[in-house]
């Protein structure tokens, strides 16, 4: 990655803003502080006119509050990811929160392995999406394919199984789902879904050589909605199913 | 000040408090107040039941903050890594390491979720007890 990714601060705390200064200067180095806001007016107003990658949000803000100063951001610049950075828990927050598109949700006083984890997934999709993005200017069409697939890669590498899909995979990109779909199976070929399986399936297996793991718990972490169906595709890639398989190699499995 | 109020306020302040120790990089105090929030919140919270392996949790960042007992977990039916999938009363188990840090409970305690088993023990004073038979 060249370009270094940009953040704006919301919060009407300075102790609050500080800390997460701190945490990004620990953490990520690399990152830019853009700007920062004590509500959610100059929130939106800032993000508009500093176009951040990421923006670290807090809920109860003056003026105007997190959540609608999200929407409003979202509305304008979609690919900015946002991360709510809030001391109240209630599910209220959290489920609006999830509904309008936020990529994670840090509970104060955050900890510098939770800000790691949410913060550094973010970060991962706004890498991946400005891989991409300088790769289609530096060479249109098809003419660097090293260069594409390996922001691909890095792209899948940000997510987790259990939310890997083509459109979650064009929403990272930035990229329509049909056109993803298409350069993917040039660049890799085979059909995205195939290799998502076989993502799906070498975790699993690994899965099953040393954790005590329930068919149904295996699915649910893969993201994969039918056990029927996960244990006929294993079967298939594999020549047994998941029970058969734990048992060969001699774990505990189901 | 109703309790809710209380609860909310006093939660703001400990959160307060552990991120002023995270900007001092005070990190031992950093991980009492993040243990104390984390408790209270959930203290606080008006739920009724929780994952065992919430309560559990919780449990330890209360014997961080009271420091007067120890917890062990039991290996038996129910393992740490069954106790994410099952549900118990809330605070079940917090109320009676209250009562034992107290000295008006009994220990050790045995926890017995809705598969039946031993999950989880505790005593004072950090002294090991068996575990009893499920």
């Amino acid at each position: 990655m060249t370009a270094m990714a940009s953040v704006l601060i919301v919060d009407d705390e300075e102790l609050s803003r500080i800390a997460v200064r701190k945490l990004l200067s620990r953490l990520f180095p690399d990152t830019l502080v853009a700007g920062e806001a004590e509500n959610g007016r100059v929130a939106v107003a800032l993000a508009l006119s500093l176009r951040p990658d990421i923006v670290l949000m807090d809920i109860r803000i003056p003026a105007m509050n997190g959540i609608d100063a999200a929407v409003a951001i979202l509305d304008a610049l979609p690919s900015t990811r946002i991360v709510v950075v809030s001391a109240y828990d209630s599910f209220g927050f959290a489920q609006r929160a999830i509904n309008i598109g936020v990529s994670g949700y840090l509970l104060k006083p955050v900890s510098e392995a939770d800000f790691a984890a949410v913060f550094g997934k973010a970060l991962a999709e706004v890498q991946a999406r400005i891989g991409v993005a300088q790769e289609q200017a530096v060479a249109p069409g098809p003419t660097a394919p090293a260069g594409k697939r390996d922001a691909i890669e890095r792209a899948i590498a940000s997510l987790s199984l259990r939310e890997l899909g083509l459109e979650r995979l064009a929403d990272v990109l930035d990229m329509n789902p049909q056109h993803l779909s298409r350069l993917f199976k040039e660049l890799f070929g085979i059909r995205f879904v195939e290799y998502s399986t076989g993502l799906r399936i070498d975790a699993a297996k690994a899965a099953l050589t040393d954790q005590d793991i329930t068919v149904e718990e295996l699915c649910r972490r893969l993201g994969w909605t039918d056990s029927a169906h996960f244990t006929k595709v294993f079967k298939e890639r594999t020549g047994l199913t998941p029970k058969a398989y734990a048992r060969q190699i001699g774990g505990n499995g189901p | 000040m109703t309790g809710a109020k209380m609860d909310e306020l006093m939660i703001v302040a400990i959160s307060r408090a552990a991120q002023l120790a995270y900007v001092e990089e005070a990190h031992a105090a950093f991980a009492y107040l993040s243990a104390a929030d984390r408790f209270f919140r959930y203290h606080a919270s008006t739920d009724k039941t929780a994952t065992l392996g919430e309560e559990l949790e919780r449990l330890g960042d209360f014997a961080v903050i009271d420091g007067s007992f120890s917890i062990h977990l039991a290996s038996g039916p129910v393992g740490p890594s069954g106790s994410g999938s099952l549900f118990i009363k809330r605070l079940s188990l917090i109320d009676a390491a209250l009562r034992l840090s107290s000295g008006t409970g009994e220990g050790p305690i045995l926890v017995e979720p809705n598969v039946g088993g031993a999950a989880c023990v505790l005593s004072r004073g950090g002294k090991r007890l068996p575990v009893p038979k499920a």
